[in-house]
This record gives structure tokens, sequence and C-alpha cells, in this order.
């Protein structure tokens, strides 16, 4: 009897066993922070750290290391191998570690140092520090299978100097959509260093010059000598038949924000 | 004598099915500062039926990004898909859906440019839905590759 129930027992405690055994792998870095800005002069070297943390359930295998980027008129971002750009300053960094294994909730630290050139004419530089998780060991991805890997890069940005930001807001257009608003607008960037979007909003004004509605405008850069087409929507917002103003106020790091205002209708 | 043993194997086992079960360090770390990528399973595998089938692997995707700057998430294969044997099947045979649809967009996989998967602000959990439609010019056997997923935040 009491065999059978020590057997019973036993293969319940297997079944918690195999329920519990996480059944799929999974790849789950944190990185901290996601982007660094540095104010530096030419001859200087700034040292500071970027911290990865294994959230999965594996030791991964992290390789990192540097690349250039650069940004179309949409938003969109493209890496590419450090070579040179006029606005890179990929070459100034050096990481430490460039490659290493992190356990299971462990925490890691990455040392990167920043040395910009004696020559370095005033401006805004960036590049991108990609860290790579893979797992340990490439064998143990079988033969027939597609390994899913994870990226995640830290934006690096680099002003050399006090440069001027010259930023100029070329378009701006409201349209009522479904329960909410779309926003378009476009931004020139005729400095050389990038400008980023901080605190800045669009209000919007019945006919009687009542507020109504407010839409947080998204923290992007515009890069040097750039255009950057900016679109976003506002949801949850039921907006009443009737004519609207629109002022976009935007914090561009300079004393004054840009402005303007334009009038739209809903449901007309 | 047999007891002793039984009671063993029962201890390891236990012992071995509470080791295993995820702690609570997982939800606190999901909480923690940072910009988390999770993607699970960490590798897949098409089973291919014959043509016209097609076979699908599901990826699930979660995204923690602290503050209002917007993240975006393209994915890129590292070449075409290899057989042990040799033979290739190029990459862009490979699409895929991706839900939600305001966050995670459909797409067609390359190796030469990453292409866009997802694009948000905040915290965000997608399901990739990855397709391969069986032909008769593909290759038997099952594939081996390498896909990227990079997550930034210019």
């Amino acid at each position: 009897m009491k065999k059978t129930i020590y057997s019973f027992l036993l293969i319940f405690i297997v079944i918690c066993l195999l329920a519990a055994t996480p059944a799929r792998g999974q790849m789950s870095i944190t990185v901290s922070p996601l982007r660094v800005e540095h104010q530096v002069k030419p001859g200087t070297n700034e040292t500071n750290v970027i911290e990865i943390r294994n959230e999965g359930s594996a030791p991964t295998r992290i390789a990192i290391h540097t690349e250039d980027w650069t940004m179309d008129r949409k938003g969109d971002v493209n890496f590419s191998r450090a070579a040179g750009d006029p606005y890179s300053c990929a070459n100034w960094l050096q990481l430490n570690p460039a490659d290493f294994r992190i356990d299971p909730g462990q925490v890691r630290q990455i040392r990167y140092s920043l040395t910009v050139p004696a020559d370095a004419k005033e401006g805004g530089y960036r590049a991108a520090i990609a860290l790579t998780g893979m797992p340990m060991a490439e064998e143990d991805i079988a033969k027939r299978k597609i390994a899913l890997n994870g990226r995640i890069v830290v934006m690096a940005y680099a002003t050399v100097g006090s440069p001027e930001v010259k930023a100029q807001f070329q378009d701006f257009q409201v349209t009522a959509i479904n329960k909410g608003i779309s926003v378009k607008m476009t931004l020139a960037n005729l400095g050389d260093v990038h400008f980023r979007l901080k605190k800045s909003w669009v209000t919007l004004k019945n006919s009687k010059g009542e507020e109504v509605g407010r839409a947080e405008v998204p923290d992007i850069p515009v890069l040097p000598g750039a255009v950057r087409e900016l679109e976003f929507k506002k949801e949850d917002l039921a907006l009443p038949k009737g004519t609207y103003q629109a002022e976009a106020i935007l914090d561009v790091g300079k004393d004054d924000f840009l402005g303007r205002k334009i009038s739209f209708s809903v449901g007309r | 004598m047999r007891r002793p043993r039984i009671i063993l194997s029962i201890a390891v086992t236990a012992i071995l099915a509470l080791g295993a079960i995820p702690g609570p360090a997982t939800l606190e770390a999901a909480g923690s500062a940072g910009t988390q990528l999770f993607v699970t399973p960490n590798k897949i595998s098409f089973r291919m039926g014959p043509p016209p089938s097609t076979a699908v692997c599901e990826v699930t995707i979660h995204v923690v990004a602290p503050g209002r700057a917007p993240w975006r998430l393209t994915v890129q294969a590292l070449g075409p898909l290899q057989s042990p044997k040799g033979s290739q099947v190029p990459s862009s045979r490979v699409t895929w859906k991706g839900t939600p649809g305001h966050v995670f967009f459909d797409g067609t996989l390359s190796d030469k440019h990453p292409q866009l998967l997802g694009r948000g602000q905040g915290s965000k959990t997608g399901v990739v839905r990855f397709l391969l439609k069986n032909s008769w010019d593909l290759a038997t056997g099952r594939f081996n590759q390498k896909f990227i997923f990079n997550l930034s935040s210019p």
C-alpha cells in the first residue's frame, strides 16, 4: 500500500517538474541606459558605463561593438560598419569588455571611453554601441534550427564645443481621425549638431479659445543637415463637430521655443 | 532498504522541481529601470509539409521601455536558410505577421537590410508568426540560420 502511495507521489512530482521546466528557451536582456549624450571638448577623455542584465533562464554570450548610424526623413535608422562617417564618433569609443558570458540574473557593467581627438571640429557626433545576446555555445543550437538573437543598441551622442542649434519648423498639419487627431510636422536641422524635441506639446483649442486637448510630441532627434517628417496620433479624443486651432510649441534646447498655429475642422 | 531509496528519489525530484519554478526575481526585474528585449523561443524550426503547405513558427516578443522615447524593432537574417546538405532557401521566402498590428507589423525577411518589425513607446508585447510557404522548387529538409532582432531608440 505504502509503495503505491510513494509511486503516485513520485509520478505527481515528476509531472510538476515537467510542468515547471521552461519548455522553450528565451533571450531576455535589459540594457541601461539606451542613450548616452556627452558634452565634450577636443583632446579630452570621458569614461562611463552601460549596464546589462540577463533576465533569461540560461547563460548568454554578449558581444559588443560600435557602428555608425544615420536616419532618414521618416525616422528609420540605418546602421552600418564604423567607416568614417563625418558625423561618426565610433572610432573615438573603446569598449571593455567586448565579449563575455552573463549568467541568469547577473548584471555586468561595460565601460566605454570616449577619446575626443585634439583636432575635432565643433559639432555633433554620434555612434551606436550594439550589444548582441546569443546562446553561449553555437553548438547548442541544433544544426537544423534557426537561432533568434536579440540586439539592443545604445545610441551615443557627443557634442564637441558649443555649436549653435539651428532648427527650422517647416510644416505643421493636423487632421481629425476617428476619435482623435493625426499630427504631421516637418523639421529641418540647418546646423552641425543634432537637436531633440524635449517636452513639447500640441494644444487644441475650440472656437471659444478653450483648451480641449493636448498631444505630447514624441522625443525624437533631428540629425545635422537632415530633414525629419514626424507623424503621430492622439487617440481617445472625441472632438465635437467644429473648427479648432492647434498650436505646436517645440522645445529644441534653445532659449526660444519653436511655434506654429493652424486651424482644422472636425466633421465637415 | 527500498524505502529510504524511494524517499531519497522523491526528495531529489522535489528539489529539482522547486528549482525549475521561476522565482519572483523575474517579476521584479521586469519592472526595473532599463530597456528590456525578451524573445521566446530563442530558436525555431520550420516543419515543412508537402507543397503548398505553409510552415509556421510563433515567437513572442516583449519590449519594456521607460519614458516617452519611441523605440524601433527590426529583424534581419544573416543569410539564406541553409540545410545541413548545403541547399538554400532565400530569406525573402520567409514572411511574418505581427500582432497587435499597430505595434508589430507584417513583413518579409531580408538578409540585406533590417526590416521594420515593430515600433512603439513604453512597454509592449506582441506575437510574430514567421511563415515559410513550401513549394516544389524548395529543397527539402530543415534549415539553420540566425535572425537578429534589433532594438533601438535614437
